[in-house]
């Protein structure tokens, strides 16, 4: 599943392994991966310019389109409203 | 052996080229020979370890590569798999094949180029940093390159009848380094790049200008 692979990644990434969640929500054609990481590896998940979650977006966007479905993938932290990062399409 | 030849102003500046030529990161991982003292300087530069010796890859290494790569794209619900191609120095080519592979190289390979990026930033981390991964898919890079190649020779050509240099149009670093391997044996003709990421290109001259 698309979760497992996006969770193979993030886990790769981050120092903080307990941080990491993932939810994936359906909404009628719409598809929603919440990925939850500690503050401090939030930039290892986003990558240089955006570059690591711009690539999980893509793959999770060409499964999307395979079974025509919107795919989003969002980051967020657990540092509540402020350390929320939401940089969605 | 990963081996180039580059040209600067200085010999400074031959050697830096030679390094982002080869993707290196640190002139260590280097070795010269000056080609040419004079202004354009010419060196030849080979991709080596701190020993001294060229860059090799633990014999398992290319294996545990593929496999890592393998286990995660069968995590995607696609019909795709990686097989190892093959490798030089720290590079490991990788293809995506199976019926979905088109999807994951995407539009002029968009989707296999941050692919490519992904799993660079991965397979360092959890195999051997010295790894870099070349990744095609559905044979798309292959074709690529071949084209690539056909082209600069064309290019080349013209180059060594007008005896004036041509500019190439900015290409990403391993695509300039298909055009420096393509010409390197070249007698007639040298290679270099010119101006800053992304819009770096390569410059094919005539020696001897």
């Amino acid at each position: 599943m698309l979760k497992e692979f996006l969770e193979a990644s993030i886990r790769a990434l981050v120092d903080d392994q307990q941080a990491v969640s993932i939810t994936e929500e359906r909404n009628g054609s719409m598809l929603k991966y919440t990925i939850q990481v500690a503050e401090s590896d939030r930039g290892r998940v986003i990558g240089k310019q955006g570059r690591i979650v711009n690539a999980l977006r893509t793959v999770a966007q060409a499964v999307g389109s395979k079974n025509r479905v919107r795919v989003q993938v969002i980051v967020i932290t657990d540092e509540g409203e402020n350390g929320e990062y939401n940089d969605e399409d | 052996m990963t081996s180039i030849e580059a040209t600067g102003n200085t010999l400074e500046e031959a050697k830096y080229n030679a390094m982002q030529m080869l993707g290196a990161e640190s002139m260590a991982q280097l070795a010269f020979e000056v080609l040419d003292e004079n202004s354009p300087v010419r060196v030849r530069a080979t991709l080596v370890e701190e020993t001294g010796q060229p860059y090799v890859l633990a014999p398992d290494t290319t294996r545990k590569v593929a496999d890592y790569i393998d286990r995660l794209v069968k995590k995607i619900p696609l019909h795709v798999q990686a097989v190892l191609r093959g490798s030089h120095s720290r590079y490991v080519e990788v293809e995506l094949v199976g019926r979905d592979a088109r999807l994951l190289v995407g539009k002029n390979g968009e989707v296999l180029e941050k692919l490519q990026y992904l799993f660079n930033t991965l397979v360092p981390k959890v195999i051997d940093p010295h790894v870099r991964v070349v990744l095609d898919g559905a044979g798309w890079r292959r074709r690529r390159t071949e084209r690539l190649r056909n082209q600069v020779i064309a290019i080349a050509n013209e180059v060594k009848r007008r005896g004036e240099e041509a500019l190439l149009p900015p290409m990403p670093p391993h695509e300039r380094r298909i055009v420096h391997q393509t010409l390197r044996d070249d007698p007639e003709i040298y290679t270099y790049s010119e101006g800053e990421e992304p819009n770096r290109y390569v410059v094919i001259s005539p020696r001897g200008s």
